[in-house]
């Protein structure tokens, strides 16, 4: 096993500065185009298969996930994989040029910006864009076209299904809910829709084209709701917009459904998410099954396998809830078997 | 403490007008200059919306207290109640409340009193509309018609069985009445509300409201007539207006602002009278009020509002020939004017996980003009200031401890202490056991202290008639009440609360026929005086049933025992022993919703006034929801008083007939 940590420069916005570049960018490609298009016939031959893992910067959460992801492939006794990790500037600056000896046989990515790093270089090696939101790699796997065939994801996010029957269970009474869609979120409208339907949920969803719409949204939704489901949306449901988020539904007597840990502590009655290290367990996890397939291909795009519940009890107590115990309804919730559609 | 120190004239019409504009012209020129929305390209949804650290926003300072932690009994009204009860008038839906009774002294004098002791201004219960006591200085109580208000403002009302002065402000007393109005950005789009029914009721509301990002806000027009009981003058013709505007300048600012304003003639007088003859008052209400909300780095909160209410009541009349006076025609003034300007700020502050204190203080100018019957043509003031404090002590996940403290000087009556404990525990999950003991007082209003109502019968005021002369110096009116009480939910769609209280109310400010001139024809004069007690006791229960989102049963009930030193039972017969409401509502389906409302209570009598016997009362309404285009519509019918004639107020002129009105309303975006 090779498992290469590179420390680089911290950029946050890496990928969108190369983006802006179109020229440097368009020289780049080629040079990497011709670089792996070389070596392409080679993948699935190697013996021991390198993955090159590239994150967006070195964060806390990147090394939780990474330490996970070894720690799944530790205990496998055939070492079929190499990890090779770098940051999704390295990657740009040096990586399809400067790969020296085996090329990798897999790309994953860490995060949004890491896989739109290495989605616009339009590589034909097979990429695993993990640890993102669904909303993200669909407007990337969009614009990779035709290379599709070799790409999938791991979502960050959790299947809609996964976070209404958590609403289920915590809030029983309680089986109108609400949704303010944004600009990402609201592709999935008739699949939120549906999927309600189908847990028996009465749905009620407003839509917004900006942030200043949110606070009236909000209003409007929950006039007739029980409960505000909040699905992050980069222009709606965000950091920015949490504080109004959570003061207005408090307000209004309303509990939020939240979508991380920290939505929880900031206010959210409850969220249904995935940390890290149940993240990079999952990844390697798919990366052996990988290994055991015939055509090594990558598995469909998905959601996580592992969860964490997290509930506010101040904030249920406060607004005379009894949600149950995090534990208990993880439990709960993972004891659902029929939850694979998203 | 003499009266004409008192006397002054604190604040020149100039600066008042002044203040007027001030207040409503930034509003709307902040409601008007909302920017466009701007079109950005999106940027992609980053993993950090998952991962980032937010702030604490709901902190320990900001979360409210549970129904099952709070240190009284709460009865709430919400929406879905309003409309199933079928009230037309705000007044109505507190017979839904254990404990309260409603009656119409006429079609525009709604009286809303809890465990009696009121007579046709009841003056011991606080009203409160969005933090604004709407108490009347004048004669005291709450004018409902003159409220600047559509019903269909209203998102929630609160009603506190019991005194909170801590909380509430003074005059806290007997209950408080806490209306919430709907958030501005709530209602985007238009609304439109027309009503027609039996004994001349048509009424219309129109709302506007719109609003973008930071900036929302509101404007509700309407209409509301009747011919009040119909055999009497005793019509109303009400215009009313207000707007409320939600702003947050920043991430840490709430900011609102409200104005209102009602006018319109209200029927009064009788036939047969020479002074009181049937003859218009032209009513002119209005308010603006400012709120802001500031929370502080950590996490604790600053509040802050300031209001002003204005009531005038227009009614300049001349006494028809007066035989005994040689056919002269008395001038008799009944104009009142009455401001009030209030100013409170609070600060929350969380100490640690279990312990939170709320503190405060007010400052209030009430000013009132009543030439006729204070006996000046300068208006009188009384200046008011308070302090409290209180804590919420969680000593225990199961224990929670409520203290405080107000601390209250009145220019009239000088400096008062109303303290409040309680304690609640939780012996099982969801089963909390209350005890409490809690003080109030209630200022005199002006007319206690300062009656002096005189009619002439020239310039140099020869005397006629003397109808109040009061004697002064009183001291407020104090309660202590001691409760039991046990809020418990026994399924998870059903929840019972019970309460035992026991009130003991002294120092009653009581008006009596007192002697005053030989030499008039009428030798008497009302007084006013300290005079009574009164130990109120007796139980309540609320039953919540819920089966349905849309089917719920309400079930009120309460027991009452007045004793007391009175004359004449004029308090202990002021509230009927036993008193039952029950609501049900329940939808049929396809947008077909039913209710009954249906309110029994024993024989009572209002204060000073005749008996009402056993009333038996049934409101019904049916609705249907459609949808038109684009609009949401709902049509219904509501018939009231189904069982026939019923005495509301008192059983000679006061006595409700069936009626019945069709109200349809859109809500357009």
């Amino acid at each position: 096993m090779k498992a290469v940590l590179l420390t680089g420069r911290k950029n946050r916005h890496g990928a969108r500065r190369v983006r802006a570049g179109a020229m440097v960018c368009a020289l780049r490609r080629l040079i990497a185009l011709t670089a792996f298009a070389a070596v392409f016939v080679s993948w699935p031959a190697a013996a021991a298969t390198e993955v090159l893992v590239v994150v967006a910067q070195q964060s806390p959460a990147y090394e939780e996930a990474l330490a996970a992801l070894r720690a799944r492939l530790a205990n496998v006794p055939d070492k079929v994989l190499a990890l090779r990790v770098m940051t999704a500037e390295e990657f740009s600056d040096s990586g399809p040029r400067t790969t020296d000896r085996i090329l990798p046989g897999l790309v994953v990515t860490l995060g949004t910006d890491a896989a739109a790093t290495v989605l616009q270089y339009k590589l034909p090696i097979p990429t695993y864009c993990t640890f993102l939101p669904q909303a993200a790699y669909a407007v990337l796997a969009n614009a990779a076209g035709r290379e599709r065939a070799h790409l999938s994801a791991l979502y960050l996010d959790q299947p809609f299904i996964r976070q209404l029957r958590l609403i289920r269970l915590a809030l029983p009474e309680r089986s109108r809910v609400g949704m303010v869609l944004g600009p990402d979120s609201r592709k999935n409208e008739r699949e939120l829709r549906r999927t309600a339907a189908v847990a028996r949920i009465v749905l009620r969803v407003e839509q917004v084209s900006d942030e200043k719409q949110l606070v009236g949204a909000l209003h409007r939704v929950l006039d007739d709701t029980d409960v505000l489901l909040a699905v992050p949306d980069a222009l709606v449901f965000n950091r920015r917009t949490a504080q109004s988020v959570l003061l207005t539904t408090y307000r209004l007597g309303k509990p939020v459904a939240g979508y991380s840990r920290a939505y929880v502590t900031a206010g959210a009655l409850f969220a249904v998410y995935s940390t890290p290290s149940q993240i990079g367990r999952q990844i390697g996890e798919e990366l052996l099954a990988m290994q055991h397939k015939a055509d090594r291909s990558l598995p469909a795009a998905g959601y996580p396998r592992y969860f964490s519940v997290e509930v506010n009890e101040r904030v249920a107590h406060s607004l005379g809830i009894e949600p149950g115990r995090a534990d208990d309804l993880a439990r709960q919730l993972a004891g659902n078997v029929t939850e694979d559609s998203p | 403490m003499p009266v004409a120190n008192e006397l002054s004239r604190p604040v020149i019409p100039a600066a008042r007008r002044l203040f007027h504009v001030t207040l409503a012209v930034p509003m709307f020129i902040m409601a008007l200059s909302i920017p466009p929305a701007g079109a950005a390209e999106p940027p992609l949804l980053s993993e950090e919306e998952f991962l980032a650290e937010l702030p604490v926003v709901l902190t320990a300072s900001r979360l409210a207290q549970p129904q099952a932690e709070a240190p009284a009994a709460v009865t709430v009204i919400d929406r879905q109640m309003i409309d199933a009860s079928g009230a037309r008038n705000l007044s109505e839906v507190f017979r839904m409340v254990p404990g309260f009774q409603v009656g119409f002294e006429n079609g525009h004098r709604h009286v809303v009193g809890y465990h009696g002791l009121a007579d046709e201004f009841s003056r011991r219960l606080q009203v409160l509309i969005d933090g604004r006591s709407v108490y009347l200085p004048s004669f005291g109580g709450v004018s409902w018609s003159d409220l600047p208000l559509a019903l269909d403002d209203i998102e929630r009302i609160e009603v506190i069985r019991g005194p909170n002065a801590v909380t509430y402000g003074a005059n806290s007393f007997l209950a408080i009445i806490n209306i919430t109005t709907r958030h501005s950005a709530a209602d985007r789009g238009g609304f439109v509300r027309a009503t027609a029914g039996s004994n001349g009721i048509r009424d219309g509301v129109l709302r506007m409201a719109s609003g973008n990002g930071d900036v929302s806000y509101r404007l509700t027009t309407g209409y509301q007539q009747d011919n009040g009981y119909g055999q009497r003058n005793d019509s109303r013709r009400i215009t009313f207006m207000n707007g409320r505007m939600d702003a947050r300048p920043g991430e840490r600012d709430d900011i609102e602002l409200q104005f209102g304003y009602n006018e319109g003639p209200r029927g009064r007088g009788y036939a047969g009278s020479l002074e009181n003859y049937p003859h218009d008052q032209e009513i002119t209400s209005r308010f603006q009020q400012i709120r802001w909300r500031h929370r502080l780095d950590s996490g604790d909160e600053v509040a802050a509002q300031f209001y002003y209410n204005h009531h005038e009541s227009d009614e300049q009349v001349l006494s028809l020939p007066i035989p005994a006076l040689g056919g002269f025609q008395v001038p008799i003034n009944y104009d009142i004017r009455s401001e009030r300007y209030d100013a409170e700020v609070q600060h929350t502050v969380g100490l640690g996980e279990s312990l939170r204190l709320v503190w405060g203080a007010g400052a209030r100018l009430d000013l009132v003009e009543w030439p006729g019957f204070l006996g000046s043509t300068e208006p009188l003031d009384n200046r008011y200031y308070r302090l409290f404090a209180s804590i919420e002590w969680r000593a225990t996940p199961r224990l929670v401890l409520n203290a405080g403290a107000m601390a209250e000087n009145s220019a009239i009556t000088g400096s008062d202490l109303s303290p409040r404990l309680a304690v609640n525990y939780q012996f099982m999950p969801g089963h909390t056991l209350r005890a409490g003991v809690s003080s109030a007082t209630r200022q005199p209003v002006i007319i206690e202290e300062k009656g002096n109502a005189r009619f002439c019968l020239n310039a140099t005021c020869s005397l006629f008639d003397q109808s109040f002369y009061s004697s002064g110096n009183l001291v407020p009116e104090r309660i202590l009440a001691n409760e039991l009480g046990y809020l418990g939910r026994l399924a998870p769609t059903l929840t019972l609360d019970l309460r035992l209280f026991r009130d003991h109310v002294t120092r009653l400010i009581t008006g009596f026929d007192g002697f005053y001139d030989d030499s008039l024809p009428d030798n008497e004069a009302t007084d006013f005086r300290n005079r009574d007690k009164a130990m109120i006791t007796g139980s309540e229960l609320q039953l919540h049933w819920q089966p349905e989102r849309n089917s719920r049963v309400i079930l009120g009930y309460a027991n009452v025992r007045i004793e007391s030193n009175d004359l004449d039972a004029v308090y202990s017969e002021s509230a009927p022993r036993n008193s039952v409401s029950l609501l049900g509502l329940h939808e049929l389906g396809d947008g077909l919703l039913a209710s009954a409302a249906f309110y029994y209570q024993d024989e009572m009598r209002f204060v000073d006034e005749h008996p009402i016997g056993v009333l038996r009362r049934l409101d019904l309404r049916l609705a249907q929801r459609f949808h038109l285009v684009d609009a949401q519509g709902e049509a219904a019918v509501v018939l009231q008083n189904v069982l026939g004639k019923q005495v509301s107020y008192n059983e000679e002129d006061s006595i409700a007939d069936r009626a019945g009105f069709l109200t349809i309303n859109f809500r357009f975006r």
